[in-house]
This record gives structure tokens, C-alpha cells and sequence, in this order.
């Protein structure tokens, strides 16, 4: 290309001042990098597009909602989101909502970690029947589910109480998938060098296997805890005390049958996204750092 | 991979899972722990003292039920505890609480479900006291004339129209119902308007059932109704009206997202782009509120030449049997909320139109459009043929029956006739095949 002997002063001229080493190499980069970065930002754009256009429509008051399609609000106001909080009780919501996403993440990545692990470093004929009528879970659409769900936690005794929302949630087809598949790909002498050296097999487990799928918890508890965040109709169908109910279930009650306000379900929702926003982005870091193939390589 | 497989299972035995167990002891304490946590009362019901009362209301428009309740407590000193649901799934709420054995004292629910229908107090002394005067055509009865069900207000269909549109235009519309139009006059005063105006659309139309029964009926149809074998029909007037509906859906008069891919007709009436729009009473309140950019009215709904809408019960206010002496309170409330005076302040404060027949109520809307609309509402209701309650009487009695028409085959057949997959009078006969497989015989 440009390149040539001839040293020359950086600021020569446009086009020349290449430097003499890299013969093209960042013309090339740049060729490479140009269309990639470009489609990402034009992705992001579609995606992000629709969520800029959701807060921002909750800072206008009801009367432009519609009339002006402007992107911002000509007049900003709070008044969706004041109405919002004002129509329920939502700091007990909050807090209700909070406790169980918790819990039940914890417990479900706690849960999912050792039935993962089970399934995939123990042979037993068992483990397989239970690892299918794990998988069977997932075969099934939530709803037809419902019904029976409902009657043994009722029985159980979990009728309006949060741990009738915490149980029935623990064990997820997805999260034992995550974990099985995992610990799949860590290398069997891990363990074995592990039981010459005279750890029991609990020790191998919590001291070996938990820390290095951290990756793996931490996915997992973003996911659980979004799930338990968003969920819906089967808080509603647990829950009969008003002081025990449930975020979704608060934004859910600002939807009427024959009309919404628009104005105060934009409010109430950005409001509620708040808290899964933060989680990923605590998470999120650990996630991308970690290195996934953690442990000895194959 | 598959050699890791096979060593594995030779070194990690059973051995391996013995030694796990108490880890799974260590875990499953913990739950019993927490389980013991919660799930403590999965009470039946209230006392004489403390009742619970079910409603599904959007903020603003539980005014009226939370005032009423604090009366109540200062009145008698019993309390009642409301509780909003969620309208989504308030259905399998109720169903499930029945099975738990913990439904509610009072609720005003939408629809009577056979699966708690036996549960229910008799409201006979309330829905017959004369001095109430409550419209007996709303009132769900069974068949041994047990009341089943009061509704707590009755809503209808109507029109509503952008005002500043047709000012603009400078064209006349009716304002009382002694002297409406008929569906041929609207719709081309409407388009005039458009085409005066550049609107978008001259009409927007729920797509609800509704709705479209409600068109049905003025323009002299039946809409769906059964024999007394309990098979389903529809007249020639209904696939007439039904016919011309599917024509107006010409992206012109009326767009055709709206039926066919649930666009939100509310919100485009409420851009200000479109003349008019075919909804109900309960968007009245929310207009006084989110409509500025442009001046809204009620116009009296048209009659071709019927007089007539789709009028229902808002909610049903049911009493609960759960113990003797929380039925006996459910049923003392419910009886002085349905005294003339309690009832008239409730619909004030709630924006209802009322059950009881010769109240005078007054709405406390700033908006002088809204006042007139609800005064438009109670001034057309006694004037409406009697077809405008079909419906309603018709659900509670299928619900007796034990059959729901879980799903109204209306608004996707005729999605489809507008969409040009099939013709109108396809759709009917697909509809009618619905109703006689849902709710028929």
C-alpha cells in the first residue's frame, strides 16, 4: 500500500501517515471492526429503542400519551408514577417481592448446583429416571400444571403464605440442565485427585465443584431471580392477603377490565424494573469475567 | 467425552451418594425450616365483626368502595377489609380460592362460576325490597329463584366522538337520545368529517363482542341467540348489520388493525386522529382525566331503527357462605350498601351507572363532557329495547348450567372476514358453531 522506506513526519498528509511497521494491519482492523460495531449499534438501537421510548412516555402526563408522539415529554411530570404508588401498597410489595426473588434464588441455585452435580458425576440407574422426570417438567405448559400444583402446596400448607411461592419454584428443569451440562465438562480426575489426597466427597463438592461453576450460579441466580421477579399468576392464585402480594401483582391491578391508564401502568413498571436492572448489572460482571472452562483443561 | 462418561461411572459409585445424604438432610431441614415460616391461617371466612370483600377496580375508581367501607365501620363498627384483584386472572382466583376453602366474604366479581355458584348467600331480601328498586332484568337468578348475584352498576356500549373534529368540520351531531341518528347518518357525517379534517379514521370499534351486539341489536338483529332447545341462529337483520360492519373495515372508515392484530382502538381515539370511537360507559372517567389535547363528547348511541346497546353488570356483588355468622354480617352489609342513600353515594364517589332505578346521582367530575355523558347514560338506559340485556341474562344462565363461553369466537372470526379469508356470513356460521359447541343445548 503506502508504505515505503522514506521515514516520514506523523503529520506528512492525510493518507500517509501510516506507521512503517504495521504495514495495513490497522487499515484492516478497522475494515473488520467498522461493519461489526456498526450492526451492534444499530441492534442495540431496535432493541433499546422501545425502552427509551417506555421511560420517557412515563415521564408525560396521560393527555400527550397519545396526542403527541413525540419522543420526549414536553412537560415532564410524575404523576403516573405517584398514582402508581399511591393506588396499593407497593413499599410492602416491594419488600414481599424482594424476600421471596431472594430466597428463592438462593435456595434454586443451592438446589440446582447439587442435583446438576448429581446427575452429572454419579452413575445410578435412579438419578437417570429422576434427571427425565426432571426434563418432563419442561414438556409441560406451565398452565395444565396449575391446578395440581395448587392443590398439593395447599395441602401442604403454603396457602397464603411466601413460602408457597418460594417452593413450588425451586427446582427448575432449566437450572439442573445448567449445572448437569457443566459439571459434564469438568474433567473426572478433578475428583479423583481430590479423593487421593483425602477429601470426603462433600468436601469435593462444596470446596471443589461450587467455586468453579460460578459462573454457572451467577447466570443462574440472574435468571432465577428474574423469573420470581416477573412472576404472576401463581403468586395471585397463593396469595390472599393484600400485605403478602406481590409487585407483578400490584402493577397487574392497575389494568382494568374495560380500560388502562396508560400513564400510571408506564409508571408503576418502570418502577418495578428498577431492582432486575441492578441484579444484572451487579451480576453481570462476574458472569463476563469469569472464565467459563474453569479447572484443568482435557 | 463419552470415555469420561464410562470412567466416571466406574469411579464415582454409590459410595459417593451416601456420603451426599447429609448435605441432603442439611437441605431439606432447611425447608421444612422455612416452610414453617409461613403458611399459617387459611382461614374460612370472616366473623361478625370482620368481613373480606374482593373487588377489581383501576386506582382511582376504587374511591367509591373504600368510602363506603369506612361508613360502614363508623356506622356499625364492623370492619370490612377490601382487597383489589387483579382483573387477569381474578376468574382462577376465585376458583382456586374456592377449592382452598378461602374465598372471601364479599366480592364483586364479573361472572358467576358454577364451580362456587353453591357457595353463594341468597340475596332474595335485598334484590326484592321494594324501596330499593333494583332493576330486576340485571339480577342472576337460578332456577328455584334463588338471587344469585346483584350487580354493583350496569355499563353500556356507546359512542363517543371527537368534538373539535366535528366543530372543524363544522357538522351537527345529536345530543339527546330522543333525537339520535341512525349507524347510515353517523357514518357518513363521520367520514365527512375526516375528509373535512384529514383525520385518520372516521371510526374506531372495540374489538369486544360486545361491542358488536350492541350495533347489532340497533340495527334491528338478534346476534346470536338460541332457541328454546338451546340451539344457536343468528337472523337476517344480524347478518346484514354483520355485513356492513365487515365493509366499514376499509382502512378508511374504520382501520382494520384494530380487529385483525389487536391494535388499541382507545389509544387511537385518544391521539385525537380518529372522528369517533364505539366503546362504553367506563371509559368516561378516563377521558375526564387523559383527554386535553382536544374536547371529547358522548353522543346518543344511533338507532336503525332500534333503540337499544349492550348493557351488563359491571361487577356482581355476591355474598359467600363461609360461616354462619360471617354470612349473616356479609349479607347486613350488603343489605345497607344497597339502601337508596349508601348505594347513590357509591355511585357518585365510583362513577356508576346505577342498578336502582329513580336515583338522582351527581358525579363529582371536573370535566363538564363527562358530566354530560353520564348524564347522556342514565337518560338512554330505561329508553333501550329490552334485547340490550340478552347477554347478560343468557351467561348467568349458562353458568348455572355449568358452561362458560370461555372464549366469544366473535372477534377472530370476523378478524379473519375482515382480513379476506373468509366471507361474513363464514364467519357467522363459524361463530354460531362456537356458541352451540361452548354453550349450546
Amino acid at each position: 500500500m503506502t508504505t515505503t522506506d522514506m521515514p516520514r513526519k506523523v503529520d506528512a498528509g492525510p493518507g500517509r501517515a501510516v506507521p512503517k511497521k504495521r504495514p495495513g494491519a490497522a487499515g484492516g482492523g478497522l475494515r473488520r471492526a467498522v461493519p461489526a460495531t456498526t450492526l451492534l449499534w444499530v441492534l442495540a438501537a431496535v432493541y433499546g429503542f422501545p425502552v427509551l421510548w417506555f421511560v420517557l412516555s412515563s415521564f408525560k402526563p396521560a393527555g400527550d400519551l397519545f396526542s403527541s408522539l413525540s419522543l420526549f415529554p414536553d412537560d415532564p411530570t410524575l404523576s403516573g408514577y405517584k398514582a402508581a404508588w399511591d393506588s396499593a401498597n407497593f413499599s410492602q410489595y416491594f419488600i414481599n417481592t424482594a424476600i421471596v426473588s431472594v430466597v428463592a434464588t438462593i435456595l434454586t441455585v443451592g438446589v440446582s448446583c447439587c442435583t446438576g452435580y448429581a446427575l452429572a458425576k454419579y452413575d445410578n440407574k435412579w438419578l437417570k429416571v429422576f434427571f427425565i422426570c426432571i426434563l418432563a417438567t419442561t414438556m409441560l405448559p406451565g398452565e395444565v400444571m396449575l391446578a395440581p400444583q395448587f392443590l398439593v402446596a395447599r395441602d401442604l400448607g403454603l396457602f397464603n403464605s411466601l413460602a408457597g411461592i418460594i417452593f413450588p419454584a425451586l427446582l427448575t428443569a432449566t437450572g439442573c440442565f445448567m449445572f448437569r451440562q457443566f459439571f459434564l465438562t469438568v474433567p473426572d480426575e478433578l475428583v479423583e485427585a481430590a479423593r487421593i489426597d483425602g477429601a470426603r466427597e462433600l468436601s469435593i463438592f462444596l470446596r471443589i465443584m461450587v467455586p468453579i461453576s460460578r459462573p454457572i450460579m451467577l447466570t443462574l441466580a440472574i435468571l432465577s431471580f428474574q423469573w420470581r421477579w416477573n412472576d404472576y399468576i401463581w403468586p395471585l392464585l397463593m396469595l390472599n392477603d393484600p400485605d403478602k402480594f406481590t409487585v407483578q401483582i400490584g402493577i397487574q391491578s392497575l389494568v382494568g377490565a374495560q380500560n388502562i391508564n396508560w400513564s400510571v401502568v408506564l409508571g408503576g413498571s418502570v418502577v418495578s424494573m428498577i431492582p432486575l436492572i441492578v441484579v444484572f448489572l451487579v451480576f453481570q460482571r462476574y458472569v463476563m469475567n469469569a472464565d467459563i472452562n474453569a479447572g484443568l483443561k482435557d | 467425552m463419552t470415555t469420561v462418561g464410562v470412567r466416571r461411572s466406574r469411579r464415582l459409585g454409590r459410595g459417593g451418594i451416601r456420603r451426599l445424604v447429609p448435605l441432603a438432610a442439611v437441605a431439606t431441614a432447611g425447608a421444612l425450616l422455612l416452610s414453617a415460616c409461613g403458611g399459617s391461617d387459611s382461614g374460612s371466612g370472616g366473623t361478625s365483626k370482620s368481613l373480606t370483600f374482593w373487588i377489581s377496580t383501576v386506582p382511582g375508581q376504587d374511591a367509591g368502595w373504600k368510602k363506603m367501607v369506612a361508613q360502614y365501620k363508623k356506622e356499625t363498627g364492623v370492619k370490612v377489609k377490601l382487597v383489589n384483584i387483579p382483573y387477569d386472572g381474578y376468574d382462577a382466583k376465585l376458583r382456586n380460592s374456592a377449592q382452598a376453602n378461602s374465598l372471601p366474604d364479599v366480592a364483586s366479581v364479573p361472572k358467576v362460576d358454577p364451580i362456587w355458584a353453591n357457595k353463594l348467600i341468597d340475596l332474595k331480601s335485598i334484590a326484592n325490597k321494594k324501596s330499593n328498586k333494583i332493576n330486576g332484568n340485571f339480577v342472576a337468578k337460578d332456577s328455584s329463584g334463588k338471587v344469585l348475584a346483584i350487580p354493583s352498576d350496569i355499563t353500556a356500549s356507546g359512542m363517543f366522538i371527537n368534538k373539535s373534529l366535528f366543530e372543524k368540520a363544522g357538522v351537527d351531531y345529536p345530543t339527546s337520545p330522543d333525537k339520535t341518528w341512525t349507524w347510515s347518518e353517523f357514518i357518513k357525517a363521520a367520514d365527512e368529517v375526516r375528509e373535512k379534517t384529514n383525520a385518520k379514521y372516521s371510526l374506531t370499534f372495540d374489538p369486544s363482542p360486545s361491542r358488536l351486539r350492541a350495533m347489532v341489536y340497533e340495527m334491528g338483529g338478534k346476534y346470536v341467540q338460541a332457541d328454546d332447545s338451546g340451539k344457536f341462529s343468528v337472523d337476517a337483520a344480524t347478518k346484514k348489520a354483520v355485513n356492513t360492519f365487515v365493509g366499514w373495515n376499509d382502512d378508511k372508515t374504520m382501520p382494520k388493525s384494530v380487529w385483525t392484530s389487536e391494535a388499541d382502538p382507545s389509544a387511537m381515539f385518544q391521539s385525537g386522529d380518529v372522528v369517533a370511537y364505539w366503546s362504553g360507559v367506563w371509559q368516561v372517567a378516563a377521558y375526564a382525566e387523559s383527554i386535553t389535547k382536544f374536547e371529547w363528547a358522548s353522543v346518543p348511541t344511533p338507532a336503525e331503527p332500534v333503540q337499544a346497546s349492550d348493557v351488563n353488570s359491571g361487577g356482581l356483588t355476591v355474598g359467600f357462605n363461609n360461616n354462619g355468622d360471617a354470612a349473616a354480617a356479609a349479607e347486613k352489609f350488603l343489605s345497607w350498601l344497597y339502601e337508596p342513600a349508601h348505594y347513590q353515594a357509591l355511585c357518585e364517589a365510583s362513577g356508576f351507572l346505577p342498578v336502582e332505578t329513580g336515583l338522582n346521582p351527581k358525579y363529582p367530575f371536573k370535566s363538564e363532557a363527562a358530566q354530560a355523558a353520564f348524564k347522556l347514560y342514565n337518560e338512554s338506559i330505561p329508553l333501550y329495547d329490552p334485547v340490550s340485556g340478552y347477554f347478560n341474562t343468557a351467561q348467568t344462565n349458562w353458568a348455572l348450567k355449568g358452561k362458560t363461553l370461555t372464549e366469544d369466537p366473535t372477534t377472530t372470526e370476523l378478524g379473519k372476514a375482515i382480513n379476506g379469508q373468509q366471507s361474513a356470513d363464514k364467519a357467522l356460521d363459524n361463530i354460531v358453531a362456537g356458541y352451540n359447541q361452548q354453550v349450546g343445548g
